[in-house]
């Protein structure tokens, strides 16, 4: 197993595409790549990578090297979604889930009742998002994570299920369509990820408001400055007239000066943050689905909750409102949906 | 929020692949994903370090400086953090994705002599980074081949600097160089500073609290050895930006001040935020029963007048024994009796363990019968600590233990007993280290170590970030022992209780590069024998001390003026 990331990615990739690589060493790696991949990289068929300064007739590759570039273009629509399935060799219950799912779940102004539980697959959906935020400088990043395609909760754990290499298992005809709507799916990844690349990004946006803080208080400070001076030369001078027309234009010239500089400290601190999703997995997992009913007054209707064996817990519900994952909710009186506690608050607050 | 800061979510190629079904097999998958994970660390934007480093909290000022070292600063930076903000912290999550890279192989950490065992503990422990260091250096091995054949050196500046080191530290080259406590370097003309030149260097980063103390010329000597050039020559800077007036105010500051961006990172308290509650600081003198007393006055009479027959190292340590208690004491005349056999040390021993009645044990014990407080009691000896177990237990005071010697399990469970059920942990010197034990609001160092460092860090278990509550520390001594002095100079003298964690280092280093406090109070209590001259030379070595804080206010004070709030990482 190498450690080198960049000697790492590029076995991988080199292996992909019918070359022979072997590795010399942490840094070094020989391959032999087929013609197409060479004359994609301008390089010979037979090639040796480093990433160290001082190997002869080798290709040095760093972070920044075009060949990474390159290979970033061959895999522009290759690699977007994959399936993989896990295999859990344990026994999968469906008894005694009438006593957790009242011990788990608090509906506090209706019913849920346990109807059956049975053994079934449930699809994860692993989203990664990539975002580029702009501010005094550019970063790059990724977030990870998972929505339960079935429930649609997110963000929910997997427990060690992807930790073993050999309880994966590669899908080759994956069941392809969605439990969940397109339009529903994709609205879950765009609320999630802003939430998540919000909080990446808490740390920056804290420093640039108290950088953008310290420079308007240095500027009102010094126009303000300016101006006060201005005031007190028309006061102890005694000016009249076009005199005094002439500082006081003064005045509202330093004025519209401090207001087009605080406008250029607020361009330069904004941060804007463009985002999309980068790729995606659906991890197949074996696990128990509890068919439940939720009746409030004369509306009932029937849900789904999830026993995941590799977190060993019932999953939260959807709160239809937020989005949010709840174990504890309201029931809508018409077709009683989930409501979490903080939505409905708003609700009963908005009559 | 709303208007610094805009979110807008593009649709992409995966998100119509997810829409239309069309899936690749996983490694195409997982190769994309690398290539992008590689293009997040090509402009430093993630560093690949983080995860393997578990054993340090990592504050995010500490990433973003590191980021801004690497990224924009090149590897050559003065990291000028007010103190106590971890610098060193900074230093190693530099050092330590250079490594990941594969960026740098070889490493020289310079130092004062006494941080050299700290800075390789901290390297080894914190960032997995092995390194040797001169003070264990193989006196077999030729000077050159230490130097030539050790990847990874921490070495003190004295050393490297002398005249048998210096030809070979600077005759090879050097990935990464690591200057701590820079402002040593702030004299062009002293061999420091010609070393720190002279090293054949890539990367350099040079750690001070305090880049200026005197004169602006002393940032141009700092700055000049990170990049050289960057403020032309000496005459030049001072025309350009020095007032011809004031060595230390600044002349065109605007223009230095974006130059020095160039180089220089500095955070201040008020950036990161944190405001730690207040700590209050009590000295409880215990007045010692009449046996103890005897005993501890002619174990001193004894340790001043035998010098010839025992080394400075056991007298030390006979002392600071008999500050923690006579169950300790006599531990430690027992095992020294087996290699010295002195009737004056059997005879010690022999009436240190008929001590009963300790009477500091008797007033922590009605200290505790009245405190509510999550209270942690600090020990240094064992058998001091297995003493008060045994009082504890008689006075049916609830407590836990937590000891360096115990299985991680049990450490566990004394730390969940002292959360949920006990109001007492008894913890030896490494007691709580790492773990979150903010609920705890009290301290009671029972005996007093003579190193501030060592009081520093075990206050820190408790007044760190997470700590919602007032400190309280009780400070025990017995009435004529030198931690009473010991006390009468930290606490009364130069409020050490009250000042910022790290700045009792800064100051003890303003005395002198070398000033060891505890061999100092060591060398004044054996040779004086009376109180008079006693109080006299404590009362010198405290004005030294307290002039050393002064200065380093001042310093701080002008290093605030000049740098401010604009280096923040």
């Amino acid at each position: 197993m190498i450690s080198d990331p960049i000697i790492a990615t590029l076995e991988k990739i080199i292996s992909l595409y019918d070359g022979i690589v072997e590795p010399a060493g942490e840094q070094i790696l020989n391959a032999l790549l087929t013609e197409n991949i060479a004359s994609l990289l301008s390089l010979p068929e037979e090639v040796t990578f480093t990433t160290v300064v001082d190997v002869p007739q080798s290709i040095f590759v760093t972070y920044h090297s075009e060949i990474l570039n390159k290979l970033s273009d061959l895999l522009a629509t290759k690699g977007l979604i994959s399936a993989l399935g896990v295999k859990f060799d344990g026994y999968l219950k469906t008894t005694g889930f009438e006593k957790s799912i009242s011990e788990r779940f608090v509906v506090q102004n209706g019913l849920m009742r346990f109807l059956s539980a049975k053994p079934e697959i449930t699809r994860y959906i692993l989203c990664n998002v990539s975002y580029t935020a702009n501010a005094d400088e550019k970063r790059i990043g990724l977030v990870s994570f998972m929505i339960n395609e079935l429930t649609g909760v997110t963000p929910v754990e997997i427990g060690d299920a992807l930790f073993w290499e050999s309880d994966k298992i590669s899908l080759d005809q994956p069941e392809t369509s969605l439990s969940i709507s397109v339009d529903e799916l994709f609205s879950l990844i765009e609320h999630e990820s802003a939430i998540l690349i919000g909080k990446s990004l808490e740390n920056w946006q804290a420093k640039l408001i108290r950088a953008k803080a310290r420079d308007e208080d240095r500027l009102k400070a010094y126009y303000n400055t300016i101006s006060s001076e201005i005031r007190h030369k028309i006061d102890s001078k005694h000016l009249v007239g076009e005199e005094k027309d002439k500082e006081v234009a003064r005045i509202e010239a330093t004025e519209r000066e401090l207001s087009r500089k605080l406008f250029d400290i607020q361009e330069r601190y904004r941060m804007s943050v463009e985002a999309s999703l980068h790729s995606a997995m659906v991890v197949h997992i074996p696990t128990v689905h509890i068919q439940c009913e939720l009746q409030r007054k004369k509306a009932k209707r029937t849900v789904t909750a999830v026993w995941n064996p590799f977190t060993k817990i019932i999953e939260p519900l959807r709160c239809e409102l937020s989005g949010k994952p709840v174990y504890d909710f309201y029931l809508d009186d018409q077709s009683a949906k989930i409501i979490s506690p903080t939505a409905w608050l708003d609700i009963v607050n908005l009559k | 929020m709303e208007k610094s800061y805009t979110f807008k979510f593009n649709s992409s190629n995966a998100l119509e692949a997810l829409k239309a079904g069309k899936y690749d097999p996983i490694d195409f998958y997982e190769a994309r994903l690398s290539l992008f994970n590689l293009s997040v660390m090509a402009d430093y934007d993630q560093l690949i370090c983080l995860p393997t480093l578990t054993a340090i909290d990592k504050y995010w000022y500490q990433i973003e400086t590191a980021r801004k070292v690497l990224r924009q600063l090149g590897g050559r930076a003065l990291l000028a953090d007010e103190v106590g903000l971890g610098k060193t912290i900074e230093a190693g999550l530099i050092i330590a994705e250079y490594i990941a890279r594969g960026m740098v192989q070889s490493l020289l950490v310079l130092t004062p002599a006494s941080l050299v065992s700290q800075w390789q503990s901290e390297l080894s422990d914190k960032f997995n980074i092995a390194t040797i260091t001169t003070d264990n250096r193989d006196p077999q091995q030729p000077i050159n081949s230490f130097w030539t054949d050790n990847p990874r050196i921490v070495a003190s500046l004295n050393t490297a600097k002398s005249a048998k080191h210096y030809p070979e530290v600077t005759s090879r080259n050097w990935d990464l160089v690591v200057v701590d406590e820079a402002h040593h370097l702030k004299n062009r003309t002293t061999l420091n500073w010609k070393l720190v030149n002279a090293l054949n260097k890539r990367f350099i980063l040079m750690l001070t609290a305090t880049p200026v103390q005197n004169s602006l010329v002393e940032l141009f000597n700092l700055l000049t050895l990170l990049k050289p050039g960057l403020l032309q020559t000496e005459a030049v800077f001072k025309k350009e930006y020095v007032d011809s007036r004031n060595g230390r105010i600044p002349k065109n500051p605007e223009k230095l001040r974006s130059l020095m961006r160039e180089v220089m990172v500095r955070n201040t308290r008020a950036l990161v935020d944190v405001k730690l509650p207040k700590r209050f600081a009590t000295t409880i003198t215990v007045t010692p029963a009449a046996d103890e007393e005897k005993l501890y006055q002619e174990l001193n009479e004894y340790l001043r007048s035998a010098e010839s027959q025992l080394d400075r190292l056991s007298r030390t340590n006979l002392l600071m024994r008999a500050g923690s208690s006579p169950g300790a004491l006599a531990d430690s005349l027992k095992q020294l009796t087996l290699r010295l056999p002195d009737e004056t040390l059997k005879s010690l021993a022999r009436r240190a363990s008929q001590v009963k009645q300790v009477e500091k044990a008797k007033v922590l014990v009605e200290m505790l019968t009245k405190s509510r407080q999550k209270t942690l009691v600090f020990t240094t000896c064992k058998a001091t600590s297995t003493y008060l177990a045994e009082t504890l237990l008689a006075a049916n005071i609830p407590f836990a233990e937590f000891q360096g010697g115990m299985s991680l399990k049990q450490k566990d469970e004394a730390i969940a007993a002292f959360r949920d059920t006990v109001s007492v942990l008894l913890a030896s010197e490494t007691g709580g280290e790492g773990r979150n034990i903010q609920f705890a609001n009290a301290i009671v160092n029972y005996d007093l170590p003579w190193n501030p460092m060592k009081i520093e860090q075990r206050i820190g278990r408790i007044h760190r970030i997470g700590q919602t509550q007032d400190v309280f520390i009780f400070n025990f001594c017995l009435k004529g022992s030198i931690e009473e002095y010991i006390l009468r100079i930290l606490h009364d003298k130069i409020n050490m209780f009250e000042l910022v964690v790290g700045e009792i280092e800064t100051i003890l280093g303003n005395v002198d590069d070398e000033f060891d406090f505890s061999e100092i109070i060591m060398d004044i209590w054996l040779k004086h024998q009376v109180k008079p001259e006693l109080d006299t030379a404590f009362e010198q070595l405290a004005d030294n001390l307290l002039k050393a804080k002064n200065q380093y206010q001042q310093i701080q004070e002008l290093d605030e003026q000049i740098f401010g709030e604009d280096f923040e990482a």
